[in-house]
């Protein structure tokens, strides 16, 4: 007898915790990260109202069925379960429509962007700028040597290579377009800025693209999101969101 | 007094070893005749094997559709002769095995016997044929690692070999049952159930042939 | 004294116990199997829990258990990801597959089709010892040397495949658990092939399916799953133990440089794994909670006294879910590097799941609906998987769509997502059929006062420790991290996740009411009389005669009207007595 109340006070707990916020996403700083937040409200709008209905639902069924000594037949049972079929069939069709227009807004390539390389491995990131020449340089993993300075592996004989910059922290201009090409060299490692609302597993084997497009500046932290060994939770870097005047003149300096 | 199920079996200690249920789909049953229910179980259990093995073959076959498409280094495959053969081999078995099923539906025990003998001799003789197989591939230097068409190869016809090694054993005690003439009309389910599945094993082996011959 | 007769019996009793076909004793052995696999599991979870809040404190039997990965009384890295493979692998496997399926189908599925026996009973017992052994080779691979494997039981490779220079565990022990793991795969094929012959062949007279319990439906159907995704597991095992001792490269691309050492494989592809995998591993979940749903069924009509609400819908809707299931595998891998139209095509497939999912639900409260209720523990348990359930199953809504999932993929978004619906939803069925049929089991009743404060106490400690921890992934905390003392927002979730570990260590107190309930019943349990619910099924009947009505004929319109003395007619049962 105790079930229908403690349903009763579980969802009223749980609107409160929602209330409440214990911990909850990071400001968004990008304009598909807000595009997210928007979405996820409104799923969250509705995943909540389905769960309160249904639990209060089921919290009645149990407190008008203790008292009663016969049971009651239903009837219109087609009805009810047709009705009920469809509306939440158009419901999260329509959701999962909803999501996927915001999938595909993720962009494309776009043209004059800014091109960094990404760079993760056991149990580091780096991070790999063209340099002046707009060009990288041709890799190898025989020129590999992390405590050589050339985590990235590029190769000295090639002239593209020399002005290459190599760092350890994520600098990227806010409000310019950004491409990522995340690469590894051993296992999967996943790239996930939280303030971005998006994540990408990188592949060993595949030159991954990820365009980003940071609205303002700040200071972010990076974290490997796929499973890579006992390192994993080890592998931090921080995405510097800079001016564009201020990301230029460092890009000089290097 | 209400029976309770204490009373029954299934709660307490059983005072004896327990009974073998009868028609639970083998044992010694020959003075017994077969259940009806016990053969067409059979009949869907072997089909419902064939399915999964089916899938098994289906999960090899993609991941070589894709690892065929995912880099310049395929090597085509050059079959041995022996293949050739060997598929002969396996078609006349499976001949062999499924006129002797339809004699022993007819009761005609010792041609069954002459039939099924002649399957089984040539079921081993697949087998053998795929262990020459293997050598000579060996010998031309196509080994499991290196090459992913070999690889290939080796996965699905080791998998189809050991479905072979387990459809033989089963042809094989058909064989000693068939030689006490221990089988006939009304007992025949091991027999057809086994056949069943050598044949799929046939079908199968051509499709890894065709494979191999026109894509791989 | 112990006579040479006494000994014999002894001896006897053994045997029967670990080599007897009926099925009713196989369906004990998986019992017990499960039950030994879930208390190993909750151990293995507590450590990791304690371990990601308390990680500096040092445990002095840390060391002596784990002198290498537990040096100085603190868990290593690699020692935490290594139980958390093993604690996922026995989840999934041992304690979520077996129960459910193998345990109770066993135990319940001939009688109530009104088939005798299984339909290959040897078969089925070898099936279990083939279980048991997988069940040997796992804990051989965490006893391993150089450790048990930190994979995850995702087993992703390349990480899964280069062996020992991609970290601990990664030499003999990973070796070990892909063998268990196929070895399970062909267990689970002959319990398949078992239950749908028996389902197809073995029905006795006046059994057609559609007076088949729904029980035995979901049985039937989960069968026919396992029977399609096992053999893509087998297929997988088989090629990756291949690539990590034949020298071939199915999984791994060329030119790996891990740690030092340059990788020979070349040309593989490690999401083709990542295909395979989930080919079986989506319909792997629904192994895991159809036999429930169908349990739930079953035992909300016997304790409504009502007959199942749409009877032919839930039928549909778990053989909806069960396709549907076949499709959605893709869901696990938005952001692995798939094309991107693929995911919209899954995201669609996924979402369409819901419908059945949500049809079932507003069934299962439809049946209590003006039912007269009986809350006897079973159907506690039966209600509240349907509050669990739909919990857990919200959370889908956002995973099931790619651009949220960019967020919430590997977040304890998931972890709480896939907690509440295997590891409690699908618990609360294996509870409420153990509730249920522990009078089949052992002729003996389950202590009702105890079932009613363990059920209570565990559905409360259930969402205080599961449902907050959907906050820990909205703050993005990324899952399978040993520790969060590196990243700054990690730090602000420590009282979150403080409390997801106090809750978890009450919750898991709390089974052990259960176990006491379980162990103490089993000799000293009230004895049960021949029908303890009142039940319409046929495991219940003592007749032998055939069917002759549908399966949830409770308070039949007539019976009630006559003021009979019971408001139900069982299956097979003759004459409407009045």
């Amino acid at each position: 007898m105790l079930l229908g109340p403690i349903l009763l006070l579980l969802t009223a707990a749980a609107c409160v915790l929602f209330a409440l916020k214990p911990v909850w996403f990071p400001a968004a700083i990008s304009a598909e990260a807000l595009a997210y937040d928007r979405q996820f409200v409104w799923t969250l709008w509705i995943a909540g109202a389905i769960f309160i209905a249904a639990q209060i639902l089921l919290a009645f069924a149990v407190v008008r069925g203790r008292k009663r000594t016969t049971a009651i037949a239903a009837s219109g049972k087609h009805r009810i379960e047709c009705t009920s079929g469809i509306a939440t069939a158009a419901l999260f069709i329509t959701l999962s429509v909803l999501g996927s227009r915001g999938w595909a807004k993720i962009p494309a390539r776009a043209p004059g962007e800014e091109t960094i390389e990404v760079h993760a491995h056991q149990f580091a990131w780096n991070f790999r700028y063209p340099g002046p020449d707009g060009q990288f340089g041709r890799t190898g993993i025989q020129f590999i040597s992390d405590a050589g300075g050339n985590p990235v592996g590029i190769d000295p004989n090639d002239p593209a290579g020399k002005d290459d910059i190599v760092t350890a922290t994520l600098r990227v201009p806010a409000g310019r377009d950004v491409l990522l090409l995340l690469h590894t060299r051993d296992v999967i490692h996943d790239f996930f800025v939280r303030e971005l609302r998006t994540k990408q597993d990188i592949v060993p084997g595949m030159e991954i693209p990820l365009e980003i497009h940071v609205d303002r500046p700040g200071t972010y932290e990076i974290a490997c999101a796929e499973l890579c060994g006992l390192g994993h939770s080890q592998m931090r870097s921080t995405m510097i969101a800079m001016p564009p005047e201020e990301y230029d003149r460092w890009k000089r300096q290097r | 007094m209400p029976r309770t199920l204490t009373q029954s079996n299934i709660g307490g200690p059983p005072p004896t070893l327990p009974d073998f249920p009868p028609g639970g789909g083998g044992g010694d049953d020959s003075d017994r005749p077969e259940r009806g229910g016990s053969r067409a179980a059979s009949i869907t259990g072997i089909i419902v094997l064939m399915c999964a093995s089916t899938m098994t073959f289906a999960a090899f076959v993609s991941a070589m559709v894709v690892r065929r498409g995912l880099n310049n280094d395929w090597h085509t495959l050059g079959l041995p002769r022996i293949l050739y053969w060997n598929t002969a081999i396996l078609i006349l078995s499976s001949i062999a095995i499924d006129t002797g099923r339809r004699l022993l539906r007819r009761g005609k025990r010792v041609a069954f016997n002459w039939f099924w003998t002649a399957g089984t001799v040539l079921g081993t003789g697949f087998l053998a044929g795929q262990v020459i197989a293997w050598k000579q591939l060996g010998e031309r230097g196509f080994y499991m690692a290196g090459n992913p068409s070999s690889a290939f190869f080796y996965v699905l016809t080791w998998a189809h070999a050991a479905h072979v090694v387990g459809a033989l054993g089963a042809v094989m005690y058909v064989e000693y049952r068939a030689l006490r003439y221990q089988l006939g009309p009304g007992r025949r389910t091991m027999v057809d159930v086994s056949a069943i599945f050598w044949h799929f094993l046939d079908v199968l082996w051509l499709g890894i042939m065709g494979l191999f011959v026109f894509w791989a | 004294m112990e006579t040479p007769a006494l000994k014999a019996k002894a001896r006897g009793r053994l045997f029967s116990m670990c080599l007897s076909t009926d099925h009713r004793a196989v369906a004990r052995l998986y019992f017990f199997l499960s039950l030994l696999s879930v208390v190993l599991g909750i151990l293995l979870s507590l450590l990791m829990r304690f371990h990601l809040v308390y990680p500096q404190t040092q445990v002095g039997w840390f060391a002596k258990l784990w002198p290498v990965g537990a040096e100085g009384g603190m868990m290593t890295p690699e020692l935490y990801l290594s139980i958390l493979t093993l604690h996922g692998t026995i989840m999934v496997f041992f304690v979520l597959t077996l129960a459910p399926l193998n345990a109770f189908a066993n135990l319940v599925l001939p009688e109530q089709l009104g088939a005798k026996t299984m339909a290959f009973p040897r078969l089925n017992l070898l099936s279990f010892w083939i279980a048991a052994a997988s069940f040997a080779l796992l804990l051989a691979s965490f006893m391993a040397t150089g450790g048990g494997p930190l994979s995850g039981w995702t087993a992703y490779p390349p990480l899964s495949v280069v062996g020992a220079i991609a970290g601990p565990g990664e030499g003999l022990g990973q070796t070990l658990w892909f063998f268990s793991i196929a070895v399970f795969s062909a267990s689970s094929l002959l319990t398949a092939i078992n239950i749908i012959s028996t389902v197809i062949d073995l029905r006795g007279p006046g059994m057609t399916l559609m007076r088949m319990p729904l029980t035995c439906w979901n049985w039937f159907v989960t069968a026919i799953l396992s029977l399609l995704a096992f053999p893509v597991l087998l297929a997988a095992g088989a090629l990756i133990l291949l690539d990590r001792l034949g020298g071939t490269s199915f999984f791994v691309p060329a030119g790996l440089l891990v740690g030092d050492e340059t990788i020979r494989h070349s040309g593989g592809s490690p999401l083709l794994w990542q295909h395979l995998f989930w080919f079986f591993g989506h319909p792997e979940v629904y192994i895991a909670i159809l036999p429930g749903m169908g349990i739930v069924s079953h035992l909300i009509a016997n304790f409504s006294r009502k007959p199942v609400f749409g009877y032919q819908a839930m039928v549909w809707s778990s053989i909806s879910i069960a396709f549907l299931g076949l499709l959605v595998w893709g869901h696990h891998m938005f952001i692995s590097g798939l094309n991107p139209y693929s995911a919209i095509a899954f995201s669609l497939l996924t979402m369409t799941i819901g419908v059945p999912s949500a049809l079932k639900t507003l069934n299962w409260i439809a049946t209590a609906w003006n039912g007269s209720l009986r809350l006897t523990t079973a159907m506690l348990f039966a209600l509240g998987f349907v509050s669990v359930f739909v919990t857990g199953g919200l959370s889908g809504l956002f995973l099931g769509q790619p651009q949220l999932d960019a967020y919430f993929h590997d977040t304890y978004f998931v972890v709480a997502h896939f907690h509440l619906v295997m590891g409690i939803a699908a618990l609360f069925g294996v509870f409420a059929g153990t509730f249920y049929w522990f009078p089949l089991m052992f002729g003996r009743m389950l202590d009702e006062r105890l079932g009613k404060l363990h059920f209570y106490l565990t559905f409360i400690g259930a969402y205080c420790t599961f449902l907050p921890m959907h906050f820990a992934g909205f703050a993005g905390n990324p899952r399978r991290y040993p520790d969060f003392t590196t990243f700054d927002f990690l730090a602000r979730s420590m009282p979150l996740q403080r409390w997801i570990t106090h809750s978890a260590f009450c919750l898991a107190v709390v089974q052990l009411i259960f176990l006491w309930n379980l162990f103490h019943s089993l000799r000293w349990g009230k004895v049960a009389p021949a029908n303890p619910w009142e039940a319409t099924s046929l495991e219940w009947s003592e007749a032998d005669g055939p069917v002759v009505r549908g399966p949830y004929e409770y308070s039949p319109l007539d019976y009630t009207k006559s003021a009979a003395p019971r408001d139900f007619l069982m299956q097979n049962e003759e004459s409407r007595g009045y």
